[in-house]
């Protein structure tokens, strides 16, 4: 077989070059399509939150997991501000760990001035990187993190310092995701607000899988101390910030608490780091024990969040 | 690493620099190099095994193209070796498992297993019976097993055809490079948007046979018919259109499977071909040797299919009998088959250019797809009691399938999934009207790039890039 002539392959590298120009053209328009139209759909991610409110001071910046949302889906923000005047904002996202912690919390300081800062503190965060690297990596949150020049930038340090794995910067700055839903057809899952107002009637079994689904890799106390570090520097970053930080552990209802692994180990290092570091922690675990307080195994239902606000919030955030 | 990766991105490129810059035996080594970097991405127990296979399989070839004397031995010994591994690999565990009184070892076959140790078999018995055909040094053998776009999930090659297209120069031109690329695009998308988008239906239905509503299981076993499809012959493409890139042309795979009108056909000539073929050069023929009685090739042709179905098994959750059962409903149907030949073909000739006949090829299609439906749901059920399960309960429905079809409550997703097998199928039935080829074929150069553009941004907006490995790597 001859080689094509020389006049051809020109034709076919140009037509070849031309076709790729035009695909990259068209991804980049429909990126920025998707990408403003993330960033304008009001939405309850922390990174679709803080865009929304650049600029504002908070006097209460909650950050956490999942077992953090029901302080907004209680309205406790609407009712501290009734009773005090004091604003809060709620920062929280499903499985969220020290480490996406402190990637919001980065984000949070570059766009408004916050004077406290209350860290909902979750044991079973520190125990694996599934909570962790793999949350900011999670193409389901990069999805709902708007593209702006300060996020890629944590992003970005989040891939040189923490592991974080750089296909998630990838993603992020090709707005991969955006434009293809990891999850196109969401299936039922965890309901959150929609089960807030419901009781819990405590199955051993749910218990059981709940527990080992949020220590998928066991209590490895050198993984917690990793994360525990990574704790330390939230706390570091935000005094540097001017704000002030307090860490709040919430209620575990009784049967969920049984099924947990001994943390004994865990708590111990916890209250030295903090006592050394001199920010307060309120530990209220073992309030609230009863399956009535909760919507399912371990998060506050309304009847549990009231009662917690009224008997030991209200002290803290007044 | 797989094709999907993203790492398989950056990989590519330096493969094919290296290929294209280097000559004659620095080319081959690289090649080889690239081959088993690609496999040792799946870990070194992946490499450790595969040097295993290669080692029995070039030390035999080398006796049996240099000696004359304990040839048969040293064929033998090479086949039992490698099927030895086989079985430790595949089926040690779970026979030591369900046995309960064996140690159990933490054995498992690593990806792509099967296909180079059958490519390692074809490699020693073509070398006993035909010890200077495609002679050439280890430096060949060696990437004729290890040939990544290949390693993981066939096609299966033979030495023969392998060695001449790989003594053929390597010249990039833009026509190689156009059919090379739409191989990748249209594996690409068979795989990852329309196999990886079917998966999760399939996976949940199937995670709950006791439970999923009829229609679920009726659909979630159509779904899984393309699933498999596109998964597996997705790979194919893709590894073709990689190969070709490097100038060896792989063999061709699939036929548009679902089109064929009788079972036989689907698996000796639609099916994963190279398999049949294999199973055919070095199993069925030598068992039937020169006899040609029914009473011979009956059950010779149920050996073939028990035997895939065996090659099949051993898969992580249990020994995988429905595997078997697989294997041997197929045989029974192509018994079937068989037994009916002459009234298939006093059919066939009574209404030969008639639109009987078509009626009859679209009826035949249809009865052959549904029978390997049935099977495929000993495929993939996790145990004989779910596929059994499964059928029951379709069965037990199907008088009220109609009233079950308008009531059932379909989403986007169904419109999704449905979409896209219907695209798939219009896609493939483009070449059984050829006139329309010739039509499309002739259409201005803008319509096609056109086509292409809109086959690239399918892929990027409905591909789920979540790196989900191949279905038959596994085996």
């Amino acid at each position: 077989m001859h080689p094509p002539p020389r006049h051809t392959r020109l034709i076919t590298a140009r037509s070849t070059a031309g076709f790729i120009a035009l695909v990259l053209m068209l991804y980049a328009a429909a990126a920025t399509l998707a990408d403003r139209w993330i960033a304008r759909t009001p939405g309850s991610r922390p990174f679709q939150i803080l865009l929304a409110r650049q600029g504002q001071t908070v006097d209460w910046l909650v950050i956490g997991s999942s077992h953090a949302m029901p302080l907004e889906f209680g309205g406790i923000p609407a009712r501290l501000g009734a009773e005090t005047g004091q604003s809060m904002m709620v920062l929280a996202e499903t499985g969220a760990g020290p480490l996406y912690a402190l990637f919001v919390a980065r984000q949070a300081h570059a766009d408004l001035t916050a004077r406290r800062v209350l860290y909902i503190l979750d044991d079973f965060a520190f125990y694996a990187p599934d909570w962790n690297e793999d949350r900011i990596a999670d193409r389901t949150l990069l999805r709902h993190t708007p593209t702006r020049l300060s996020t890629a930038s944590g992003l970005w340090q989040m891939v040189r310092r923490e592991s974080v794995p750089v296909t998630a910067l990838a993603d992020y700055l090709t707005a991969f995701s955006k434009l293809n839903p990891p999850e196109r057809f969401p299936q039922p899952g965890w309901e959150g607000r929609a089960a807030f107002d419901k009781g819990f009637r405590p199955s051993r079994h749910a218990i059981q899988s709940r527990a080992e689904y949020l220590f998928p890799d066991g209590t490895d106390m050198a993984t917690a101390n990793r994360y525990l570090g990574t704790l330390e520097k939230l706390i570091a970053e935000t005094h540097a910030a001017g704000s002030e930080i307090e860490i709040l552990r919430l209620p575990v209802a009784g049967p969920f608490r049984d099924a947990l692994p001994d943390l004994n180990a865990f708590d111990a290092r916890l209250g030295q780091m903090l006592q050394r570091l001199n920010v307060p922690l309120h530990d209220l675990r073992a309030e609230l024990p009863g399956p009535e307080f909760y919507f399912d195994p371990d998060h506050l239902n309304r009847q549990g969040m009231e009662t917690l606000y009224e008997s030991h919030l209200q002290s803290i955030l007044h | 690493m797989l094709f999907t990766s993203p790492g398989f991105i950056l990989f590519l490129p330096l493969a094919l620099a290296g290929a294209v810059l280097l000559r004659g035996y620095a080319r081959l080594v690289w090649l080889i190099l690239a081959s088993l970097v690609y496999y040792g991405t799946h870990g070194s127990d992946s490499l450790a095994a595969f040097a295993a296979v290669a080692l029995v399989a070039l030390a035999a070839g080398r006796f049996l193209t240099t000696s004359t004397r304990f040839r048969s031995l040293a064929l033998w010994m090479g086949v039992a070796a490698i099927l030895g591994l086989m079985g430790l690999l595949k089926y040690y565990e779970p026979w030591a498992t369900a046995r309960g009184d064996l140690a159990t070892l933490g054995l498992t076959a690593p990806a792509g297993f099967s296909f180079y140790a059958f490519t390692a078999i074809a490699l020693i018995v073509d070398r006993y019976r035909a010890p200077l055909a495609a002679r050439a040094g280890p430096g060949q053998d060696l990437l004729f097993l290890a040939w990544f776009p290949k390693l993981l999930a066939g096609p299966l090659e033979r030495i023969t055809a392998f060695a001449t297209t790989l003594r053929r120069r390597l010249r990039p031109s833009p026509a190689v490079i156009v059919i090379s690329a739409q191989l990748i695009l249209w594996g690409l998308v068979k795989k990852v948007v329309i196999a990886d988008n079917l998966a999760p239906f399939v996976d949940r239905t199937y995670a709950i046979p006791a439970y999923a509503v009829p229609m679920e299981l009726v659909i979630a076993s159509y779904a899984f018919a393309f699933q498999i499809y596109c998964d597996f012959s997705g790979y194919t493409d893709m590894a073709r259109g990689i190969s070709r890139l490097f100038g060896i042309r792989l063999s061709e795979n699939f036929h548009r499977p679902y089109f064929s009108t009788s079972v036989s056909h689907f698996w000796s000539r639609r099916w994963h071909i190279t398999l049949s073929n294999w199973f055919r050069d070095y199993l069925y023929n030598p068992l039937i040797g020169n006899r040609k009685g029914q009473l011979i090739r009956y059950p010779a042709l149920m050996a073939v299919f028990l035997a895939s179905g065996l090659w099949h098994a051993g898969l992580g959750y249990g020994f995988g009998w429905g595997f078997l059962i697989w294997g041997a409903l197929n045989g029974l149907f192509v018994w079937a088959e068989r037994a009916l030949y002459h009234p298939r073909q006093w059919l066939t000739a009574r209404f030969s250019g008639s639109a009987w006949a078509r009626l009859h090829a679209i009826l035949a299609g249809l009865i052959v797809f549904h029978l390997i439906l049935v099977t495929w749901v000993f495929f993939r059920a996790g145990n004989i009691g779910d596929a059994m399960l499964i059928l029951r309960r379709i069965w037990a429905a199907l008088p009220e399938l109609p009233g079950l079809l308008a009531a059932y409550p379909f989403t986007a997703e169904h419109g999704f999934l449905a979409a896209l097998v219907a695209a798939l199928l219009l896609v493939e039935a483009v070449p059984e009207f050829p006139r329309f080829c010739r039509t499309l074929t002739r259409l201005p150069r803008w319509v096609h790039w056109a086509a292409w553009l809109a086959l690239a941004f399918i892929l990027l907006l409905f591909g789920r890039w979540s790196d989900t490995a191949f279905v038959y790597m596994q085996f």
